[in-house]
């Protein structure tokens, strides 16, 4: 499912843990090397499984690839139509399962993507705090092409990422209405069982990593 | 020893030859394609052969300039025969062997046409420009070939085109069958029986136009081949691995391609040439009673030891003698109403190629002008085609995106799936129209390629 995997790339630049900064650098060089970090992670062949030894590879990567997003923006902005209606612990509750079921979906599938992908970087725009970067990618034998906008900001010495916008549609915008037309039609309880019945499912079939 | 050498010589031979690589297959571009067909295909070949023929009709009516000669020459058994007319007693031996010796004859005509009123010359130029007609109609089939070639070498690209969505789609859809059918035996209430079988039916679809993808490129590629001159079986790639949005979308002007169409065109050429030909033709028919005027010649020889030469100058022997001569003379062959008839055949061929250069001069600038506004048309449709294509694979990965984190949907990234094929079909059916379209637009003014 190639639009799956993309989802899942995008979906893993937005919403991992925001663990320790990761090395500085400017933000094109962040997308590199952020790319470079997907493209190890191990994929399982068709029908089988991850060694353990790849398990435990993956998992390492996915704590790096933490440091490259800043999680408390990205969730926090895409709940803020929806904020009032969820209290504190509902709030705090969202944002951790949430992240966690963006690991379980989004991790495991990119590397795929970036190892098949041609892609080209372009310089970032930098203004001020924040900055823009676009990556081109293009996967030749599959008639793919696709243009990903990665907004950065500095935090302290390093950049993270706080948005993704494919085709210039923003992720966290989309969340953001997607969020709020769930809350006005089956309240913050309803939002709550969709996350949580989804993160159930994917929690009992994919790797799970002990951070 | 010898024993060894020849058994290591035949184990040699029967060993498997060293493992060479298969040569890869030639990969062409459409402008080589269109060359390679236009130096080795049939048709052409074809059309070659005719203006060949014409030619030789022509150095065959050049051939009545010059002399012919007609001869015959023979040598018979004669019986002995004494005395001549004027004998009383002529005496006539067959008996015995040496009664009988030989007769020889040779005669021989020669005549060259001085003069023929121009008939001869009325022909020689019919057949002169109806050579000519057909130079001009090898162009035609020529530019024809080119559009063939362009034709199956784009129609092959658009399948090629097809088939990474194709495949894509139908990969992604057995993944959701497979998901939905899980869910359904679990039992879960997200899926009913109803959703099963339209993923079914999507998979049954998505597998149709693959095969018919499929079977297209190998058809396409085949048919590329043989405007080429090469088997069906033989190698052969094409450099383009898919249909591409043009490089270069600025079209010059209609008046452009409406000169060079003017300039180009065949036609015109075999319309032309057709007009003198069927007009020196008519000529060369109304001129068929008048007369050849010729200088001839004749001689002729006759021996027969056998018989007695009868000398006197009045007296005809056809068995011994020496006659001859030059002679100027006028040959008829009268038959005012066939030629009347041939003539009027002439005249309704002449009408003929006048109503065709009518018909042309109003339908070349159609078909260019056709060619023209198509070639715009499905650009702009590919232009609005490709907005569509991009603005579904959005669909596409927002609709996956919420389905994955259960804010959203399958329908609605099965609906983006759909959608992002048909969009992607219609993109690509709009760029082979376009190249089919500027094919079309080469061959109304009569350019063969892009080169």
């Amino acid at each position: 499912m190639r639009f799956g995997i993309i989802l899942s790339t995008l979906l893993l630049t937005l919403f991992a843990q925001a663990a320790q900064a990761g090395p500085g650098g400017n933000p094109a060089d962040r997308t590199r090397e952020m790319s470079d970090v997907m493209k190890a992670i191990a994929s399982a062949p068709e029908g089988g499984k991850l060694s353990p030894e790849q398990e435990a590879s993956n998992c390492k990567r996915y704590t790096e690839l933490d440091g490259y997003f800043d999680y408390d923006t990205i969730v926090g902005t895409a709940l803020a139509s929806v904020s009032t209606k969820m209290g504190k612990p509902e709030t705090t509750e969202f944002k951790s399962k949430f992240r966690e079921l963006i690991r379980l979906i989004a991790y495991p599938d990119s590397g795929s993507f970036f190892r098949r992908a041609k892609s080209s970087i372009a310089p970032a725009k930098v203004q001020g705090v924040t900055a823009t970067v676009i990556m081109e990618s293009v996967i030749e034998d599959e008639d793919f092409r696709n243009s990903v906008r990665y907004t950065w900001a500095k935090q302290g010495d390093t950049w993270r990422i706080t948005d993704i916008a494919f085709d210039n549609a923003s992720l966290v915008k989309d969340y953001q209405n997607q969020f709020k037309r769930i809350v006005d039609k089956e309240g913050a309880a309803g939002l709550m069982k969709r996350l949580n019945t989804k993160h159930a499912e994917e929690k009992a079939k994919r790797l799970v990593c002990g951070n | 020893m010898r024993k060894l050498v020849f058994m290591a010589a035949v184990l040699t031979a029967s060993l498997p030859a060293a493992g060479f690589a298969d040569a890869p297959a030639p990969i062409v571009t459409v402008d080589q394609a269109v060359e390679k067909a236009l130096s080795s295909n049939g048709q052409i070949g074809e059309a070659q052969g005719k203006v060949a023929e014409y030619e030789a009709k022509l150095s065959e009516l050049e051939a009545l300039y010059y002399p012919r000669i007609w001869g015959l020459t023979f040598v018979a058994p004669m019986y002995t025969v004494r005395g001549t007319g004027l004998s009383a007693d002529v005496e006539r031996r067959t008996s015995r062997l040496e009664d009988w010796g030989p007769y020889t004859h040779f005669k021989a005509q020669a005549a060259l046409p001085l003069y023929t009123f121009g008939r001869l010359k009325a022909g020689e130029t019919a057949a002169e420009e109806r050579a000519a007609v057909e130079k001009a109609r090898l162009r035609d089939v020529r530019n024809a070939v080119a559009l063939e070639v362009k034709r199956y070498y784009h129609t092959r690209l658009f399948a090629l085109s097809m088939l990474p969505p194709l495949r894509n789609g139908l990969s992604s859809v057995r993944s959701a069958l497979a998901q939905a059918q899980t869910e359904y035996e679990e039992g879960s209430g997200t899926v009913t029986q109803v959703d099963l079988s339209q993923l079914e039916f999507g998979i049954s679809e998505l597998e149709k136009h693959l095969i018919v993808a499929e079977e297209g490129e190998s058809l396409a590629l085949s048919a590329l081949k043989h405007t080429m001159s090469l088997p069906f079986d033989s190698a052969l790639a094409q450099a383009d691995a898919r249909l591409t949005y043009p490089s270069e979308v600025t079209l010059p002007a209609l008046a452009t391609f409406l000169v060079e169409a003017a300039e180009r065109r065949p036609e015109w050429a075999q319309i032309k040439h057709g007009k003198k030909a069927t007009l020196a033709l008519a000529d060369a028919e109304r001129l068929a009673n008048a007369p050849v005027l010729f200088l001839g010649g004749e001689f002729q020889y006759d021996w027969t030891p056998m018989r007695t030469d009868d000398t006197n100058p009045y007296h005809y022997d056809p068995y011994n003698g020496v006659t001859g001569g030059l002679a100027l003379g006028l040959q008829f062959d009268l038959n005012p109403w066939a030629a009347k008839a041939k003539t009027r055949q002439a005249e309704a061929m002449h009408d003929q190629v006048l109503a065709l250069q009518q018909f042309a001069k109003t339908g070349i600038p159609l078909q260019v002008k056709k060619a023209y506004d198509e070639t715009r048309y499905w650009l702009r449709i590919a232009e609005t085609a490709e907005r569509g294509s991009r603005a579904t694979q959005k669909w596409s990965v927002f609709a996956f995106a919420a389905f994955k984190t259960g804010t959203g949907d399958a329908k609605d990234a099965l609906q983006g799936l759909a959608s992002n094929l048909q969009a992607r079909r219609a993109y690509f059916e709009a760029l082979l129209n376009h190249r089919l379209a500027y094919a079309e637009l080469e061959y109304a003014v009569g350019r063969p390629s892009s080169n």
